[in-house]
């Protein structure tokens, strides 16, 4: 018996090329059944990435209309799409190096602007595809290949960044936590305006290895046992915080939209000239 | 008389399978065992061995990297206990 959601991939390259226990194929997995279940027609969704791993879920695995941007750079590509294309799905899946390291200034002026794009930010805490290199939310202390000696640099909570950006939607799940992942990005693709989950993903090739965690199963149990839900946080101590998963809503609001504003300008003049 | 339930149906997709275990660990019930079958890429595959105790709760489906499980609940029948 075939899954019925093969429908959504690109059959002739699978099995995936994702590591045995990776996270970003249960990205994918849960991307194809909100997609299955929203009913949206995969024709109406364009889906931008950059590069890294999990900018392999929409690159070439996930059969709709691609962009494979440049390192970083995604969400400028997508800002492009939508403002042109403003009734399709623009969705950006991509790394935590992609959008918070190398596009993290698109990342955070996108979320100002508060263009009407759905990012999924997939992190797994380092730069995976290219060795192990420390990466904008690599924890304190965690030893990389170009920190041997540990991290000394704190992370960035990347999720409470868009939000105070500006963001009408964000919010952080783990890989762990699928049926809430699941319902946060059905949300994130209908909310209007940017809207942004950030996914704690495995990845035990690159970085479960550097904290004694060699299997996927190991890291997600890490999850399931240091998640606190962010309506409990205030319970919590901040030093005891430091190395939990805070997973929930961080911010819904509903702040104007960029292309709307923009065509109401556009109208304006359209009449004025007539 | 016995309660009614769904019939559930687990199937592996035996050639996506990649062996990372997260079915067999995370299923509440232990559904799934690592059976001695290895597919044409050399992964040992999970098998369900216990498929009267699933509850059809979908985590392994949901959560397979690789879209191997699929869960099928089909129409209400009778258990014969």
């Amino acid at each position: 018996m075939k899954n019925n959601l093969l429908k959504y991939l690109r059959t002739e390259i699978l099995p995936t090329e994702f590591c045995a226990g990776c996270g970003c194929g249960t990205v994918l997995n849960i991307f194809c059944h909100v997609v299955d279940e929203m009913k949206i027609n995969p024709d109406d969704i364009i889906m931008v990435t950059g590069i890294g791993c999990s900018s392999w879920i929409p690159s070439p695995y996930f059969s709709a209309d691609t962009l494979h941007t440049t390192h970083g750079r995604a969400i400028a590509f997508a800002t492009g799409v939508k403002v042109m294309k403003p009734e399709k799905h623009v969705i950006v899946i991509a790394g935590d190096g992609d959008l918070a390291g190398i596009g993290g200034n698109h990342l955070i002026h996108a979320a100002r602007r508060n263009i009407d794009l759905t990012v999924f930010l997939v992190n797994n805490y380092i730069y995976g595809m290219t060795g192990g290199q420390v990466s904008p939310t690599t924890p304190s202390s965690v030893p990389t290949t170009t920190t041997p000696y540990g991290n000394t640099e704190s992370p960035f909570k990347i999720a409470e960044l868009v939000a105070a950006a500006g963001a009408n939607y964000a919010a952080r799940w783990t890989t762990y936590h699928i049926f809430h992942l699941k319902k946060a990005m059905k949300d994130a693709i209908q909310k209007k305006g940017f809207s942004f989950v950030e996914i704690c993903s495995q990845c035990p090739t690159s970085y479960g290895k550097r904290i004694g965690m060699r299997e996927g199963i190991d890291q997600l149990k890490d999850f399931r046992d240091n998640s606190i839900d962010i309506r409990k946080v205030s319970e919590y101590d901040e030093n005891v915080l430091e190395n939990k998963f805070i997973v929930g809503k961080i911010a819904e609001r509903t702040r104007p939209e960029f292309t709307e504003s923009l065509r109401k300008i556009n109208m304006k003049f359209d009449e004025e000239r007539a | 008389m016995g309660k009614t339930r769904k019939k559930i149906d687990i199937y592996i997709d035996k050639e996506l399978c990649k062996g990372c275990d997260i079915c067999i660990e995370l299923c509440g019930e232990n559904v799934f065992m690592k059976s001695e079958h290895i597919n044409s890429r050399g992964y040992y595959i999970p098998i369900p061995v216990a498929l009267d105790k699933c509850t059809g709760c979908m985590i392994c489906e949901l959560i397979c990297p690789e879209l191997a499980v699929i869960i099928e609940k089909s129409e209400l029948v009778k258990e014969t206990v």
